[in-house]
This record gives structure tokens, C-alpha cells and sequence, in this order.
């Protein structure tokens, strides 16, 4: 373990869990273990049960093809409710703001979030905001914590069997690559656009068709689909198998991705989900997600099976190989070799 | 070590030191300092944002055809395919 | 294009009955390979999980990031904190390598003006557009970036803009490397693109002077296949040779436009490489008609002293082929990607990171 915080600490990969593991939740347990970390949790005691999940946003640069830091806040915190079976009614926000952030940014911010609200009817409810002197950094920072009502499970990595089969309803890196693209001003392509957008409408369609036989859903945000996938693998104890031909991607970001060498499945998704569904739930849950605007390019891409190298991910390569995918570890940065 | 990618040339500058690749849909501008003959439709290979050489980039079919023949054939030690410098 | 034919499974497929039937009935065949990005390639795509039990492909000195000496490391830190106005500009896989005091991503953390490029052109942009500022490209890598970084710096650099080069030469670094009788191959893959620039004929000395088959090899799966093929074939059939089996890019001249081009602007000298020590004629330095944009020079400063192998690691011994990564003691606990002892635990393509991140599935 670390004396002190390092950036790739909040990368979502293997220093977060780390840190989440060794340091965070022990401590919050007393020192005496820890529960599976989830996305949101459910609060079985008010009835009826209430989902809750928090989140904190700090992401630069503020502005980006796709979207902005506003967005991805008010997204976020709802589609981590969605992702409990739960749809989002309320938001509380939490502003920190350094002395000198310019107030026209902030009323940008401001209304991309309120665009989301009122297009999701969510609406937010409470805050709090602060200012801190100039030179703390970062400029402005973000805490949403959504409130939504369990519609659809229960969800959760408990509920996932062996035999299962995991979906993606649809193309993976975009938020990735097009934050790579303009937080080290690259110079590639601007049309490389974030996904960020909020996911319940998706989540309900594939989940009424789906039925009991949806087990477990979760959107790949830091630390992409190597990550999410890797904290299944871990919290189920099983083998996931994931099919790198059937892992759909926008061949603009696959060329991106090609040309600085970069992998795609540690890249952050703002806009996507992965499925875990029973055998006999693929098809229609496919098809409900293939019927709906932003779910066309849904795919399986992978299974779960008992056995073999518990709790690790495998990939297939195309090329009929096999490798693991491992728990990412930092940001990509563009190679020359 | 080497990094590069084969992306078709779409436009040259005036000067011919520049020209506009398509990555996979986008535009993307290299130098082509190190590839004066290259044209309108070559496939080139880009390094660091230049293009290090002109490619004979072959179709599907041709390609299969290709390796699978030096696949099958024990006694050849070089896939024969025909690039822009013979 | 033609990028899923050179993933086709089944072209796969049919290079991997074509090595095993070559292969048969040979003893441990140990193929060489100078290239991070045939390393890279080859764990991405789990390629040596197809390959026959007595076919061993060994990853040399390829990465030209975990070869810079620490030294050099040391000095580009040096550069960047000279002067709070300075930019400097570098690749991002350089600037994660650690060295004993640091790295250059430590010192962008603690605000040195650090900035990753992707493109040699973006430099001259940075500096075009920080006109009142000096700007420093700290540039490495092996013939394939210093033919472009060449053609740069012959058009005429920004008065502003100053060049710290750490540029080395694969073929005279393979020469030494086949010359050492301690660690014999049967065989070297080629790289593909720093072989764009040279030409394979730069490589007539494996099979005239020392015996050994060769082959040049592109970055596909069916390419480094292909080349792997090539060279078992000459071993079978001991008649070795340079087997081009990148012909779409790779010729026997090469690039000689680049080729010019670095001759104006680069005189190669001796060179340190990190861990292995100096290789002669390896190293590519600014020649005195360009020495108004040698960034040592123009500020005036040495190379800084530096480790350049922390106690335990042994990465110099495995960018030479004679030990592999799971053999280091420091493999995995406590050398890792998160927590680097070695420069091949830091690059990109180091061979211990790739090796890291591609851990080959044991099952079938």
C-alpha cells in the first residue's frame, strides 16, 4: 500500500479496489471486513425500497464533444440508480467551487444538468455549494447522489449463475477516447463524441423483456469494460468469457485507438451498460435492445461459466487465441512505439 | 519498435508536404515529407503523424489468397505479394 | 481494408499447421525479435499460445523506451525544470519511466510544463504557438521516429525550439547482439517498420557473416506468423537468408529519401543502452550543421548521472533473451505495472509489462 494518494487511485482500476479493499472499507466496517461493493444501494427499510447511489465528478477538460462535466454528473448518479433496477426521481447536488472559476462556465454546467433533469424527469432537490481559495485546484467539482424507487429486480452480482450470458447495449470507448482526444489536444478527430447519456428508458426496455432472467447490470464508466468486468469476475467468484470479435466499437475509435496504440476495453463508457441474462432471456432482451434508437448496436459478447480460472476475465481473441483481460491499472497515454 | 498505421491518403496539400488521411471515417492530417510521390487513393504508413512510406495496400481476397498459398506451399520462406518497391 | 483478413482465424489457422509441420521433429528453436511492438502485438493477440512446445520466440532489446539510459531520463528531467518557462515536450510512454529520483511524469505533477505529444509536427506547433517561450522536444526512439524527427529538424526548426535526441539504430544494435557467442539464436524476426526505413538489406550480415536465418515481419497476427514460418523453413532447409515477408511495406533499399535525411541531419556514435551497456555505432547524434538545435548545448548542461538498474530487477538480462520475465524474483510482487522496479515493467511494450498484462490463459 501507498503513503499517499497517487492519481491512479481514482482510475476506477486495480489501485482503486485496492484502496477500496485494504484501506476505505475496513475502516468503515470498524477493521472487520467489508460488504460487496455495489453500484447503489437498496434501502429495504423505507418502504417502498428506495435505491441510492452517489457519485463526484471531477474531469478535465470541462467541456468535450458530447458533452460536459454538468452531464455527466447528472447521468451519472442516474444511471447508477438504473443500474439497481431503480429509476431516478431525485438528485441532490453538491457544488465545490474554487475562488476565480469563471460564472459563465458554471451557468453552462448549470443548464446541461437541468436539460437532463427535465428531459428524464428527475428533479433536484437539494444542494449545497462552497466555495475554496483559488489554487486548491480543479476549478469545480461535482457530487450528485440520486434517489430512485426499485422497479425491476433484485440485481446483483448474487444473482448471476454460470451459464449466464453477458450483453452490451452498444459501442464501447466512446467517452474514452473522445476525452483522450481532447484533454491532450491531439489534434485527432472531432467528431469523437462522448455516449454520455442517461440509460433508464434502455434499462426498462430490455429489462420488461428480460424478466426474472436479467441478473445483473452495470455501465463500465472508470476503468472501461476491463474493470467492470474484472469486479464481476471477483464478486462472483466465477469465469467470465468475453468474445473480442462480437465486442461492438465505432471503427473511428478503433482506428483512434489503433493509430496511439491504446487499448479499448479500459476506456471509460458514459452511455453504455452490460447485461448479465439468463440462457433462455438472450434473445428477447437482445431484440428489446436492438428495437430501441440508442440500443442498435447491442450485442452478446461474452458468457459466464463455473470452473476454470475463478474470478478471472478470459478473452478470445479473434484470432482464436486466449489471454486474460487484467484489472487496468492507469489512463492510456499515447504510444509511439 | 514501431508504431504505425496504414491509412488511406484522401488530399495533398499545394506543396506536397501535407496531406489529409481518412482514420476510419475522420480526417486526420500527416506529414509527408518522407513520401513525396505519394498521391490521391495511396495507402500510406503514418508514424507520429507521418507517413514513413507508401503502401500496396491489397484487397480481402487477395490477401487470403496470398498466405494461404505460402501457408501451403513448405518450401516457399516469403509470402508473395507485390509492394510499391518490388 | 484489409485488417480483418489479417485476423482471419482461419488464415491464422492454417499458418499455425503450416509452423507446427515445419517445426516437427526439430529441437528448441530460439527466434529472436528487436521490436516492443512485435511484443506488444504478440500479447495482445496471445500468439505464443499457438506456436508449437519447440518453437521459443524471445522478446531483445526492442522497447526504445526501457532502453534510454536513466541517465538520459534524468537529464530530460533536468531540461524541464531548468526554467519555469520552459516546455517540454515529450512521448507519452517515456514519460512514466522511473529512474531512482523520479520520472517526467512526477515532475508535470509537481508543474513543470510537461507536455505528451503524439505527432513530431505537434511540436513545432507548441512551439510556433509559445513563441516567447523555449520549448524542448525530447525525442526518442529508433530509426522509424528519427527518420521523421530528421525530416524535421532538416526543414528548419522555431528559433525557439531545441532537440534533446535519444535515438538508436536497430541493425548495428542486432549485429552485436548476433556477435555474442554466450546467447546464441537459430534465429532473428525483423521489425517491420524501423526495417521500412533501412530496407532488409540491412540485414544481410545475419545470414552472410553469421549463419542466421532472418525474416522481416509485419504487425499482424498473420505477418508475425508469416515471418516465424519463414525462419523455421530456413532452419529446416538450412539455407539462411533475409526473407522479406512484409513486402507491402518493406523493401530491400528501404526508405532512401529518410535515409538521406538522416544522414544530414544524424552521425551515429556509440550508445548506451539501459542495462546493457555501450553498443557500438547504435547511438544517433545531431551532426554540427544542426548543433544550434542541441538542446545541451543551447542551455549549456551535462548529462546527469543515473542508475540505471535498481537492485534485484533484471531487466537487462531480459531484454537480452537470457532470462524471462516470470524468472525475475521481483516479477508480479512487488515489481508491477502500478509499482515498477525496471524499465520493462514501465514501457508500453516493455517486455515484463506485456508479459504482465497478457497473462496467457492456462486452460485450452
Amino acid at each position: 500500500m501507498h503513503d499517499a494518494i497517487r492519481l491512479a487511485h481514482g482510475f476506477g482500476g486495480r489501485l482503486t479496489q485496492d484502496l477500496l479493499d485494504e484501506v476505505i472499507l475496513p475502516a468503515l466496517s470498524g477493521g472487520k471486513g467489508h460488504e460487496v461493493t455495489l453500484d447503489a444501494a437498496v434501502l429495504s427499510e423505507l418502504a417502498p425500497p428506495v435505491v441510492v447511489s452517489t457519485d463526484s465528478f471531477t474531469v478535465f477538460p470541462r467541456f468535450f464533444p458530447g458533452g460536459d462535466i454538468g452531464k455527466l454528473a447528472a447521468c451519472g448518479a442516474i444511471n447508477d440508480v438504473a443500474m439497481m433496477g431503480a429509476r431516478a426521481r431525485y438528485l441532490s447536488l453538491g457544488l465545490i467551487l474554487e475562488e476565480g472559476f469563471p460564472i459563465e462556465e458554471l451557468r453552462r454546467i448549470m443548464l446541461s444538468m437541468g436539460e437532463i433533469t427535465r428531459q428524464t424527469g428527475v428533479k433536484i432537490v437539494t444542494g449545497d455549494t462552497k466555495v475554496v481559495e483559488k489554487g486548491a485546484g480543479g476549478g469545480i467539482y461535482i457530487n450528485t447522489t440520486g434517489f430512485g424507487t426499485l422497479l425491476y429486480g433484485p440485481l446483483g452480482p448474487d444473482r448471476i449463475r454460470a451459464g449466464d450470458y453477458i450483453l452490451i447495449s452498444g459501442t464501447i470507448a466512446d467517452h474514452g477516447a473522445a476525452i483522450l482526444n481532447a484533454r491532450e489536444n491531439l489534434g485527432f478527430s472531432k467528431t469523437l463524441e462522448s455516449d454520455c447519456a442517461p440509460l433508464w428508458d434502455l434499462v426498462a426496455v430490455a429489462a420488461d423483456a428480460a424478466g426474472s432472467g436479467l441478473h445483473a447490470l452495470r455501465d463500465p464508466t472508470r476503468g472501461g469494460l476491463a474493470a467492470t468486468l474484472n469486479e464481476f469476475a471477483q464478486d462472483t467468484g466465477l469465469q467470465l468469457i468475453i468474445e473480442e470479435a462480437s465486442i461492438p466499437i465505432r471503427p473511428e475509435v478503433s482506428t483512434f485507438l489503433e493509430v496511439l496504440g491504446l487499448d479499448p476495453l479500459p476506456l471509460a463508457n458514459e452511455g453504455k451498460f452490460i447485461l448479465f441474462v439468463a440462457a433462455d432471456s438472450v434473445e428477447a432482451t437482445l431484440g428489446a435492445l436492438r428495437g430501441h434508437p440508442v440500443g442498435r448496436q447491442a450485442a452478446v459478447i461474452g458468457r459466464v461459466e463455473s470452473g476454470g480460472r475463478r474470478g478471472r476475465v478470459i478473452l478470445e481473441t479473434r484470432i482464436g487465441s486466449r489471454r486474460t483481460i487484467e484489472m487496468p491499472l492507469e489512463d492510456g497515454l499515447p504510444r509511439i512505439c | 519498435m514501431c508504431l504505425a498505421v496504414p491509412l488511406k491518403l484522401l488530399e495533398v496539400s499545394p506543396d506536397g508536404k501535407e496531406g489529409t488521411v481518412d482514420m476510419g471515417g475522420a480526417p486526420f492530417s500527416v506529414g509527408l515529407d518522407l513520401v513525396p510521390e505519394a498521391k490521391p487513393g495511396d495507402y500510406v504508413l503514418v508514424h507520429a503523424g507521418m507517413a514513413i512510406e507508401m503502401l500496396d495496400e491489397p484487397d480481402a481476397n487477395e490477401i487470403l489468397k496470398t498466405f494461404r498459398e505460402y501457408a501451403r506451399a513448405s518450401d516457399i520462406l516469403a509470402p508473395e505479394v507485390d509492394g510499391p518497391n518490388g | 481494408m484489409g485488417e480483418a483478413s489479417y485476423r482471419s482465424r482461419e488464415l491464422v489457422a492454417e499458418l499455425v499447421n503450416a509452423l507446427k509441420e515445419t517445426a516437427a521433429g526439430l529441437p528448441r528453436v530460439r527466434i529472436m525479435h528487436v521490436c516492443g511492438t512485435h511484443e506488444h502485438e504478440i500479447g495482445r493477440h496471445a500468439l505464443r499460445r499457438l506456436f508449437p512446445e519447440n518453437i521459443k520466440l524471445i522478446a531483445g532489446p526492442g522497447c526504445p523506451v526501457c532502453i534510454t539510459p536513466a541517465a538520459t531520463i534524468a537529464t530530460a528531467i533536468k531540461l524541464a525544470t531548468l526554467d519555469p518557462g520552459i516546455i517540454l515536450c515529450a512521448y507519452g510512454d517515456v514519460i512514466r519511466v522511473p529512474i531512482g529520483s523520479g520520472s517526467l511524469i512526477e515532475t508535470k505533477s509537481r508543474g513543470a510544463d510537461i507536455r505528451i505529444i503524439y505527432g513530431i509536427r505537434d511540436v513545432a506547433r507548441i512551439a510556433r504557438e509559445n513563441a516567447d517561450r523555449q520549448v524542448i522536444f525530447f525525442s526518442v526512439g529508433f530509426e522509424t521516429t528519427a527518420a521523421p524527427v530528421a525530416s524535421l529538424i532538416a526543414s528548419g526548426l522555431p528559433q525557439n525550439l531545441f532537440v534533446y535526441c535519444c535515438h538508436r539504430y536497430v541493425p548495428a544494435a542486432v549485429e552485436t547482439l548476433a556477435a555474442d557467442g554466450e546467447n546464441p539464436m537459430d534465429g532473428y524476426l525483423l521489425p517491420g517498420h524501423a526495417s521500412v526505413i533501412t530496407g532488409y538489406g540491412a540485414y544481410d550480415f545475419l545470414p552472410a557473416r553469421f549463419g542466421k536465418p532472418a525474416a522481416v515481419a509485419g504487425f499482424e497476427p498473420v505477418d508475425i506468423l508469416a515471418g516465424v514460418v519463414s525462419i523455421v523453413r530456413q532452419i529446416k532447409g538450412k539455407k539462411p537468408a533475409v526473407a522479406n515477408c512484409y513486402p507491402r511495406a518493406v523493401s530491400q533499399r528501404g526508405n532512401v529519401r529518410a535515409q538521406e535525411t538522416m544522414g544530414r541531419v544524424f552521425d551515429r556514435v556509440d550508445a548506451q543502452w539501459r542495462g546493457i551497456g555501450s553498443l557500438p555505432l547504435t547511438g544517433l547524434v545531431l551532426r554540427n550543421d544542426y548543433h544550434q538545435y542541441d538542446a545541451l548545448a543551447h542551455f549549456g548542461i551535462g548529462e546527469e548521472p543515473a542508475e540505471d538498474i535498481l537492485p534485484g530487477c533484471s531487466c537487462h538480462l531480459i531484454m537480452t533473451g537470457r532470462r524471462e520475465p516470470r524468472d525475475c524474483p521481483l516479477f508480479g510482487d512487488p515489481c508491477t505495472p502500478a509499482n515498477p522496479r525496471g524499465p520493462c515493467m514501465v514501457g508500453s511494450e516493455g517486455t515484463c509489462r506485456a508479459h504482465y498484462l497478457y497473462t496467457e490463459s492456462d486452460d485450452a
